[in-house]
């Protein structure tokens, strides 16, 4: 028999993971996910860009705890290099350009780049226009 | 959200009040909880507060409106290491 030591934090997590399933922890994480975006969009409405930072900052730990990706509609809500809640118009710009969605985070100076590169093709498709 | 599942959910957004401590100024104390760390909670009403989680005991107002009574001790985990506990 393995001894297992239970007050190791990683074990620890394996064994509840092991306990309540997987469906049910990624059904649990997306809830947290949605609780945690909701209230960080409501801080910076308000302009605490500190909390809101914080709540990214919790949402994105517990995805990492339990190996559970962030939803790809609160992708683009936050910095994916400083990590810091993006609000468009006061921290953030976003521009088309190059088939792709520009998005310049005020706070580190930084770009994301998102390709709609298959939306740009099947449009060629379906209007029958040749070319690149 | 239940007794058994508060443990594994976020408690950040949630109205809050003291109602046993051993530091008379805490008891009666109302608020949201707008952060929290492994030994304490932040509320704010018209000010911001600290407050410990050990031999404290909250009642927490669900988002449902239901208040539940848990002794503080037994939420003392940082947030993120939340779920693996098991109610």
């Amino acid at each position: 028999m393995i001894n297992i030591n239970v007050n190791n934090i990683y074990t620890e997590t394996v064994l509840g993971m092991m306990k309540l399933g997987r469906r049910k922890i990624i059904s649990i994480v997306n809830e947290n996910f949605d609780r945690l975006f909701t209230l960080a969009e409501k801080e910076v409405l308000r302009h605490n860009m500190e909390r809101a930072d914080r709540y990214v900052e919790l949402a994105r730990k517990i995805g990492m705890r339990y190996n559970v990706p962030i939803p790809a509609k609160y992708k683009r809500r936050f910095c994916k290099h400083c990590c810091s809640y993006l609000l468009p118009g006061v921290n953030a710009r976003v521009r088309t350009g190059k088939s792709k969605v520009i998005i310049f985070c005020e706070n580190c100076k930084k770009y994301m780049r998102i390709p709609f590169i298959r939306e740009v093709k099947e449009r060629r498709k379906t209007r029958g226009v040749r070319g690149k | 959200m239940s007794r058994k599942t508060l443990v594994q959910e976020t408690l950040i957004g949630l109205e809050v009040e003291v109602t046993e401590a051993r530091c008379k100024e805490y008891i009666g104390l109302k608020g949201r909880i707008i952060d929290e760390t492994r030994n304490t909670f932040l509320l704010e009403n018209d000010r911001i507060r600290r407050i410990p989680k050990k031999d404290v005991k909250f009642a927490i107002i669900t988002s449902e409106g239901k208040r539940i009574e848990v002794n503080g001790s037994a939420l003392m985990h940082r947030p993120e290491d939340r779920i693996k506990k098991i109610g």
